[in-house]
């Protein structure tokens, strides 16, 4: 075994580095948590505004578009109407939402740093590794000190979705770019390509393919981290969001334990309830039961409460 | 306006994964960089000129250092030591913005393997160069469809690269080339990848653009028959060094060395036997006759 004189606890200085950074700059992560709030709710607005036969709609007709078969389009468009009956519409859309604004801004990021790690060097031995360590580590990892530092509710769901999905559209940037043929290049810049040039005729044009394979790659992990973002914020699973009743089990937990930023800071403009409470003890003790009875558990879950809120 | 528009003087170019500080009066250091395994001298002490309206071959086995060569001329990779004049400009000299107006308009390169945008039709490809110079979209188009019909591709200039044949891809590569309209042309291998017939032909087209157009051709080839019916004077490479300069048919008569002498060998056995064929023919012509015959 390790020897226990070895020990050596690092709780104590990130509590303090912790406190330190949220006393002296806790406006900053403030705007910025409000910001991505804010695109947040114009892309939830916006999807809201929406009638539901127009996703139906929209949904046939890609689904026409891609596949050309009618059957297929059925299928495709009668599927959401299955949301819409278990009574799980809104809740689809904010996910919906959280998806979007995501991956929005997973791609403005992380289309020009590909970019940028294809063309230094310097920059892509940097990132690799910490790319590495983005994907490698367990999400709650960084769901919770996200929420340390940017409140409780939607937006550390965003950080940690983005911080998830932004590897693989990085990577496949870089990757694409570097991947473009020799002789196409060089023939390029025999005929005078300046560097911008060759990078904007030449490169991203063929690194197309690689590109948008990040970008379908980056969705999906988007999806599967906004679902565990879910299941880690229990308001989730509770109806309380859009009524304000916000369920018992959700007021326990971090609240007066840590650092309490809820009180202060977490404004919701569109008053769509109050700021959703975590229970960061409940979430531990509750995951391995998850992982024991599989994905069903979340949905029978939610199921329950609907039925006791009617 | 100097006499020539070609002038190479004591040009090396090293490849190496260290940054090396090169300097040729160090013997040493060069025969340690022939040792090493992580670099190559991939052109050593190459000199000499090429006057306007020539075609110019380097003809050599590959590794021999020719592909390197002609990209020094364009300084595609950088130039070790010496120099290189075109038109009296030395390139290694210039800085960033003279060297793509250099490459601009200057010299116009065919590559072996076409190097053609594949996300671009035919028409786009040719105009590309003048794309890069920033010709309005218009004129620059009229001009490329010149230049394809020039090559014989009118009717493909609407299509993309990856729907035409090899010696297709190379007449838009040589049209590419063409639309730039400059002085010289370097081509490296341009009808290597490409079959004897259409070989040939391609051959015969690049003369009649020669005769033409006048322009300067620095020619690489591996490929002694294609030596002697393009070139004016050629140059053979063995190893980074140039063996031996002179007329097709002075190499051809008097090889400098045994490597000329071995590259040529074959040609000669060809011809040798042609002749007897031919020889034969001629001594029984009835022979000949019967066989056409039956």
């Amino acid at each position: 075994m390790f020897p226990e004189s070895f020990n050596y606890s690092v709780a104590k200085s990130v509590n303090n580095a912790i406190r330190w950074l949220l006393q002296t700059h806790g406006s900053a992560f403030d705007s910025f948590s409000m910001a991505i709030l804010g695109l947040l709710l114009r892309v939830q607005g916006f999807l809201v505004s929406v009638p539901w036969w127009g996703y139906i709609l929209f949904i046939a007709v890609m689904a026409w578009i891609a596949t050309r078969k009618i059957l297929p389009t059925i299928v495709l468009a009668v599927l959401p109407v299955f949301i819409g009956m278990f009574g799980l519409w809104s809740l689809a859309l904010e996910t919906l939402a959280l998806v979007i604004t995501s991956v929005v801004i997973a791609l403005v990021v992380g289309i020009p740093l590909g970019v940028i790690m294809a063309e230094a060097r310097l920059f892509a031995e940097f990132t690799k590794p910490v790319l590495d360590a983005m994907q490698t580590m367990p999400s709650f990892v960084y769901l919770i000190p996200a929420m340390m530092l940017f409140g409780l509710g939607k937006v550390p769901a965003v950080i940690a979705t983005l911080i998830y999905a932004l590897p693989p559209v990085m990577r496949l940037t870089c990757l694409g770019l570097q991947q473009v043929p020799r002789p196409v290049q060089e023939a390029a810049r025999a005929y005078g390509a300046t560097r911008w040039q060759l990078l904007k005729e030449v490169r991203i044009p063929l690194a197309m393919p690689s590109i948008l394979a990040g970008v379908n790659q980056t969705t999906m992990m988007a999806l599967a981290m906004v679902r565990n973002s879910v299941h880690d914020r229990c308001q989730r699973v509770g109806p309380g969001s859009s009524d304000g009743d916000q369920p018992d089990r959700c007021r326990q937990g971090f609240r007066g334990r840590h650092i309490d930023r809820n009180n202060g800071n977490c404004h919701r403009p569109d008053n769509t309830g109050p700021c959703p409470k975590v229970g960061s003890e409940q979430k531990v003790t509750r995951k391995p039961r998850r992982q024991a009875t599989g994905g069903q558990d979340q949905l029978s879950e939610t199921l329950d409460v609907k039925a006791e809120n009617q | 306006m100097t006499e020539n528009i070609i002038e190479v003087s004591e040009l090396w170019k090293v490849y190496s994964k260290k940054d090396i500080d090169f300097n040729v009066d160090d013997e040493e250091m060069i025969e340690s960089l022939d040792k090493s395994g992580d670099s190559v001298v991939a052109v050593r002490d190459v000199s000499f000129s090429v006057k306007p309206g020539e075609v110019f071959i380097v003809m050599g086995l590959s590794g021999s250092g020719k592909s390197t060569l002609i990209r020094c001329l364009l300084r595609l990779v950088d130039i070790s030591w010496g120099s290189v004049k075109i038109n009296g400009q030395e390139i290694s000299a210039m800085n960033k913005k003279e060297i793509t107006q250099f490459r601009r308009h200057e010299a116009a390169m065919v590559f072996q393997h076409y190097g053609l945008l594949p996300h671009r039709t035919v028409v786009e490809n040719v105009a590309f160069g003048l794309k890069l110079r920033g010709v309005p979209r218009k004129e620059r188009r009229e001009k490329a469809r010149e230049a394809i019909a020039t090559v014989g591709l009118q009717d493909w200039g609407n299509y993309y690269p990856a729907s035409l044949s090899g010696g297709m891809r190379q007449r838009v590569g040589i049209a590419r080339a063409l639309v730039a309209d400059t002085p010289l042309l370097l081509m490296d291998e341009p009808f290597s990848g490409l079959d004897p017939l259409i070989r040939r032909e391609m051959q015969e087209e690049l003369v009649r653009i020669q005769d033409e157009f006048h322009k300067t051709i620095f020619f690489v080839t591996h490929d002694l028959d294609e030596a002697m019916r393009l070139g004016d004077r050629m140059a053979v490479m063995k190893n980074g060094e140039i063996v031996q300069i002179g007329k097709p048919a002075e190499v051809f008569a008097n090889p400098a060395d045994e490597y000329v002498a071995r590259f040529v060998q074959d040609k000669r056995e060809e011809i040798r036997k042609t002749d007897e064929q031919m020889a034969a023919l001629a001594a029984q012509p009835e022979k000949a006759v019967n066989k056409d015959v039956s």
